[in-house]
Formats: C-alpha cells, structure tokens, sequence
C-alpha cells in the first residue's frame, strides 16, 4: 500500500523526553540528576586523565570504495570512511585551483548516532565538522600531485560516544592512505575536554556524557614523523593560555600514542593488498 | 576570499622583511593596522556598529526579537549570527559565492560565543519556557583588506555595547494568562554587559615568525593561521586552525601567548573608544560608513 | 626479491638522501627521504651511483594524465574547430575514472595545420594515440595533440560496422565495402602492439 510520506502523522515539534524529565518531577528527578552528577563527578576522579580509551582501527573493508577505514573508540564512537582517488573536478566558479588538486570532505552523522531524539537538524554542524576534516588533511595530502582533480573522503559516523571528530580525522587520514593517495603523513586526531570547575584538568579522549557536560572542549590533529599540528578546533570557557597549552600538550601526546596502532592497521591493510599477487 | 595574486619575488619581500619584524607597510609584526569603530550608525537596529581595519570595513547590526527559549535551556535567551558577504566587497561573493565564506565566519562567531560566560542569556529571559529575547547579530562585509575575522569580532563587541533592548514585564491575571507589557519609556532599556566578550585576534605564520592582522598580501603568504578568541581578561575561548598548512607545535604555543598579549591590548583600546563614544551621546558628530 | 618485504606508511622516514635518491612513492624533507604511499619498500640498484628507493603498491596506481604523456582516448564529439575526447589509458595504465580532453584543429597534424579540417581528421568513436600537451585552465580540461607520425587514430569503425584498415597516413578503408574514408593515421609503433 503506498504511504502518504507528505503528510506528517505527529506533532509539528517533537521534544525529547529527558528535557522534560528533568522540571516535571521537581523532587525526585531532580535528586536523581543530582546523583547521576556525583556519580559523575566520583567517576571522573577515579579517571587517570591520562588515559586512552583502546581504539580499534581497520583500512581497507569496503570493496566498492578505493580506500576505507573504520575506527572505533571504546566506550561507542564508530566512524566509517571512504576515500576515493583523483577525479576530474567539475569546472570550478572560482578557477584558480589550477596548481593543485582539491581535496573534498563529507562528514555525516548517522541519524541514530547521537543520544536523544533522531536529528535531522545537525546540517549546519555537520558542515562545519567537515571543514574542520578538510583543514586537518589538507597539509597531510600531497595536492601538488594531483593537478586538476578532486580527491574525496567521506567520513559517516555511525555512533557518536565522544571525540567524534578526531576518530574520523584518524580514519579519513586512513582512508587516503589506504587509497593510495600520496600524501606527506598520516593525520592523527585527538580530542580534549575539561570539566566545570576550576580546578579541573584537562581530559583526554572523553566520553560523550564527559563531553556534553565540559565546559570546554579541543580537538588536536597531528601529523607524527613530522611533529606538525595540521588542525586545531576548541573552544569553551575561557581559561588562561596556560591551561590551553597544557591541553594542546596533552593532546599531542595523546596523538603520538594513538599513532602506532594506526600505523599497524595501515601496514595490515598494505599486507593483504599485497598478498593476493605474492603468495 | 578576496584573492591577491603577488609573483615570487613579492612573497619573498613580505616574508624578509616579516623576518626583520618591519612589514610592507610599517608595522611590526604585533602591530595593528589604524582601527576605527563607529556605534549607532544604523538606527533601525537594536545597535550597531562599524568597524574599519585598514581596507576592511564591517558593519554589524543587532536586532532583538522575541522568540521561544531553546528547550535545553529554558531561562536564557540566545544569539544567532548571520554573515553576509555582499558582492561589494569582492565580485567573488556574488551570487552565491560567498556562502561558504558566510557560513563559515558564523560558525566560528557560534564557537566564540559558545563560552556561557560571554554574554548573560539569562538576562535575555523575559519568562521561563516561554519568552526571550533573540538577538539576531546581521554581520555585513563591505570591503575585505585581509583579517576579516578580528574586524568582524571588533564590530561584534561593538554592536553588543550598543544594543539596548526595551524592557518589557510580564503581567499575570487571576486566570494564569500571562500578558507582556512593554515600558512606554524609549530610554527604559537592558544594556548587556560586554566585558566578558571575546575579541578574535589571528595571527598569521609567515616564514618563522607570526604576525598580526595580515593584509590580503600578507595573507597570501601564509600557509597557516591561529585564530583564538580572547576576553579582556587575557582567557582564551576558542581556537582554530586555518588555512591550508600546518603549523608546529612550539609556534603554536608562542602564538598563543602573543595572541593574549595583544588581544588584552586590543580590548582596552577598544573599550577606550566605545566609552568615549558613549560619553559624547547625541552630540557626536557621525562619520557614517565608508565615511 | 628478498622474502621479508618491508611494509611503509606515509611519512616513514626510509633513509637519508645521501644513501639512496628518491623514487616514486617518497619524498624528501630536511634531507631525509620520507614515503609517501602505504605499500611495499623496493630498493633498485643502478649501475650509476645511488640506489633508488621506491614505495610501490601492486594494485593499480592513482595515475593522473600529465603534460608529455601519450595516452589513449576515445573521441566522443568533433565540430569543426575541435575534437572532445575521452582518456581512457596513460600508456599502457588503464584510468578508473576517464577525464575529459579537447584536440584542437591546430594541434591534428604537425605540417600544413590551416588545411586540417577536424571531420577528416577523426569521427566520434574513434580510438586516438595522442600526448597531452597542457593540463588547461580553469575553463578548458586537458589539451591533446596528435602532431606526431606515431600518433592518431589507431581503431575505427566504418559506416558498415567493420573495423577499418589503414591506406596511408591519412586515408582508412573498409574491408568489407571497400570505402575509403579520411583520418588523421597513427603509424602504430610495435611495442604498443600487445594483442
């Protein structure tokens, strides 16, 4: 039977449950939110801020894509990327990228991924994550090789648990490479968060629920061999260069440790790309 | 962006003399270009303000309108920004050229003012759940010299100072309908607190060194750039990468600290010259943009 | 080959450049050779001097038409100043995706060039030897050239449907009606006769 998908069969607006949670119950949910902020807060002092939530990395799944890879972080951050090699770019308005090639980004956000009702409205949020991936690969790639065309990465993210953005910076920097893109260094990301307060140190790789309650929040994307910061996107409550610093610190060090299991995935990938004509 | 096209040897000029910190046109490298800021110069507006920075003129006006409160924030009120790159400034943003450019300063001015100590949104509450204020922030480039983001927020900050927004209360009958009420007195208005705005400084790499407020030329020899936003304070609220190339992470931490340097400076001048302007009231003599 | 291929990632730092000079698949910085591919190092010894380090990978290479490479294209419209054309191959590389080219009347044939008049010359469907002269502005895509004996049309089709033979430079005909039609004939080198 053919369905009338014109015709809305709801509300005009529909609102998440959890925001209303919250105010009708004044007494009851009111302690229960409070106890969940202490739970919170109690698991945040257990938490080495130091620490790295183990990240699962695979290139070279997809079979239609040139080069794919898939990242995961514990605790439910999912990205899936694609990449696919020189095209001919379309005639641009603007001209004058004659002298290199372009890179192209997608960043996409599953509609179940995030927590809270199914969002459509993420458009706007979802271009700006994908400017910020363009900018943190662009010194990555070698677009002087590429005269003329149009490289493409496509990053989906299927589960938003925290850091999402850096999980896909890693797995578009995979993606290329596993493309066989040429390009000067791998892109590590890495994300940052620091919770109210002002005491409070700077976390890293935090999860969503960390992440939604910070008072400010960076991401970091590195290129390893060559010590070279290529992207860099934060804000929040202001705090002194200083603590930005040692965030920003903290943050590469959390790049460099990410960096070898990175590399022993694209190493993996190159391996079986090659095995079928070797052995 | 508006695009320069300088030769080889030019860039070479630029990036020497960067070296040497004496730019093409006299300054040192943590040196602004003359500013000027004018408020008020758009009266169907809230407040509004322009702002000059060498070639690049910004004229930013606010509007307050009523609106529903976001649901995850019920007793506050909210900013939206709008950029509008007209075709004025470069023949590149006609037509739908300078979208992307648009969308992209709004973006950033969403993650400036994204710190919930910047502006107090409760004060923009009129009552919970059900009425705010919305103070739509219309930013208009008229002429792009380079550096646009530090113009944009200089004439931000400006325009804010400058909203006045009517006062209005909320009347409550025996039957629980609420009715507003606006004050009958024009000068009976909400003035917002603007110390805890940040201004956006941006500093440019060039060769080893870094300057501020780039011109297009300048800008054209940049691989890569810091923007941080900074408070009076010296507090940073955002930071971004821009620009094609990377940056290293001594550079980096070098700029910041330049960034807050100059960006405290920027703000007492700043704040210098909107309280001259406000103490001169309807005497001032207006420039008008592009005056 | 050695049996322990060593594997690379981008920005490996390989060797320094004065003991080897840098192949395809690397780059140098800072004196130093870094990959730039994920895929199998390969060492060559030349006769002369260093030996050249290379990252290759078997799968097929991300290849990019570039000024002074011949490649193959198919032609896909003409009108009387030019000739569109499709690349399908760069020398003997097939493209995964085909870029657009233009042969311009001037650049058919290297002698009398005011005389080439493009329907002679060549005919949608044609298979076309060319050497791509410039990569084209922003307006215009790749520019070939065929102002070479060696190349030119190598594969067309008659009106009948049969493929036609080469009678001279510049004249085909048919096998089957025995019509003669004009082109613009590569002499077809032998070692790009494979099949």
């Amino acid at each position: 039977m053919p369905l009338d998908h014109r015709r809305l069969r709801g509300p005009e607006e529909s609102q998440p449950p959890e925001v209303w949670a919250a105010a009708a119950g004044a007494g009851g949910a009111a302690a229960a939110e409070e106890e969940e902020a202490a739970a919170a807060a109690a698991a945040e002092e257990a938490r080495d801020p130091c620490a790295l939530r183990p990240l699962f990395a695979r290139a070279g799944l997809l079979s239609q894509a040139e080069g794919s890879a898939y990242v995961e972080l514990g605790g439910g951050t999912k990205v899936l990327c694609a990449a696919w090699g020189p095209r001919e770019a379309a005639a641009e308005p603007g001209g004058g990228a004659a002298a290199g090639g372009r890179l192209v980004c997608e960043f996409r956000r599953a509609p179940f991924a995030g927590r809270g009702p199914r969002a459509a409205a993420g458009r706007e949020a979802e271009r700006e994550a994908a400017a910020a991936l363009r900018e943190a690969l662009e010194p990555a790639v070698r677009l002087a090789r590429y005269p003329r065309a149009r490289l493409a990465v496509s990053a989906l993210l299927l589960q938003d648990g925290g850091s999402a953005l850096a999980a896909a910076v890693s797995a578009a920097a995979l993606a290329l490479a596993d493309a066989g893109v040429e390009m000067y260094d791998l892109a590590v990301g890495c994300a940052l968060c620091r919770p109210p307060g002002a005491a409070a140190a700077w976390l890293l790789q935090p999860s969503e629920p960390e992440e939604r309650r910070a008072a400010a929040r960076l991401t970091v994307a590195l290129l390893p061999s060559l010590n070279q910061v290529s992207g860099l996107l934060g804000g929040g409550q202001g705090g002194p260069p200083d603590s930005w610093a040692q965030a920003l610190r903290l943050g590469l060090d959390g790049c460099h440790r990410l960096y070898p299991v990175l590399r022993q995935s694209l190493l993996r990938a190159a391996r079986r790309r090659a095995a079928p004509s070797t052995a | 962006m508006a695009s320069v096209v300088l030769s080889e040897a030019e860039k070479l000029y630029i990036v020497h003399g960067v070296q040497e910190d004496l730019r093409v046109d006299g300054r040192g490298c943590e040196d602004y270009r003359c500013a000027e800021v004018e408020t008020d110069v758009v009266s169907n507006t809230s407040g509004s303000a322009r702002a000059k920075l060498g070639h690049t003129d910004i004229l930013v006006g606010v509007k307050a309108e009523m609106g529903t409160p976001k649901l995850e924030k019920p007793d506050e009120g909210y900013l939206e920004f709008f950029v509008d790159c007209s075709a004025n400034a470069t023949p590149e943003f006609e037509g739908r050229g300078g979208e992307e450019l648009g969308t992209e300063i709004a973006n950033t001015l969403y993650r400036i003012f994204s710190s919930e100590s910047c502006v107090d949104l409760k004060s923009l509450c009129i009552n919970p759940r059900e009425h705010c204020w919305v103070l739509y922030v219309d930013v208009l480039l008229l002429e792009c010299g380079g550096n646009l983001f530090d113009a944009i927020s200089i004439a931000v900050k400006a325009a804010l100072f400058n909203t006045r927004i009517p006062k209005v209360r909320v009347l409550e009958d025996e039957e629980g309908s609420k009715e507003i009420e606006l004050s009958d007195d024009p000068y009976d208005c909400i003035r917002l607190n603007v110390d805890e705005v940040p201004c956006v400084v941006t500093l440019s790499k060039i060769g080893y060194r870094h300057v501020v407020d780039a011109t297009l030329q300048e800008e054209a020899c940049s691989l890569a750039s810091l923007l941080i936003s900074v408070t009076s304070k010296g507090a940073l609220t955002c930071m971004k990468k821009v620009g094609k190339g990377s940056l290293d992470p001594e550079s980096i931490f070098e700029m910041m600290e330049t960034g807050k340097r100059v960006g405290k400076s920027l703000h007492t001048s700043l704040q210098k010259i909107l309280d001259e302007e406000e103490s001169l009231g309807t005497t001032r003599q207006k420039v008008g943009f592009l005056g | 080959m050695a049996p322990p291929a060593r594997y690379c990632v981008p920005g490996e730092r390989l060797c320094s450049t004065g003991e080897a000079s840098a192949g395809s698949g690397t780059y140098t910085r800072h004196g130093f050779i870094f990959a730039s591919l994920a895929g199998c190092l390969e060492k060559r010894n030349e006769e002369s001097g260093l030996p050249v380090v290379s990252v290759v990978r078997d799968a097929e290479s991300q290849l990019l038409p570039d000024v002074g490479a011949v490649v193959t294209c198919k032609v896909c419209s003409i009108n009387s100043r030019f000739a569109k054309v499709h690349i399908l191959y760069i020398g003997s590389t097939p493209l995964k995706s085909t870029f657009r080219g233009t042969i311009r009347r001037e650049d058919i044939r290297a002698t009398e060039k005011d005389k080439v008049e493009v329907y002679k010359s060549f005919r949608p469907g044609d298979i076309v030897l060319a050497k791509v002269i410039s990569l084209g502005d922003a307006q215009s895509n790749y520019l070939l050239s065929t102002a070479e004996n060696e190349l030119g049309v190598v594969v067309a089709r008659s009106e009948a449907g049969a493929q036609m033979v080469p009678i001279s430079w510049c004249e085909m005909q048919c096998p089957r009606t025995h019509t003669k039609d004009f082109r613009k004939v590569a002499r077809v080198q032998p070692e790009f006769l494979q099949t």
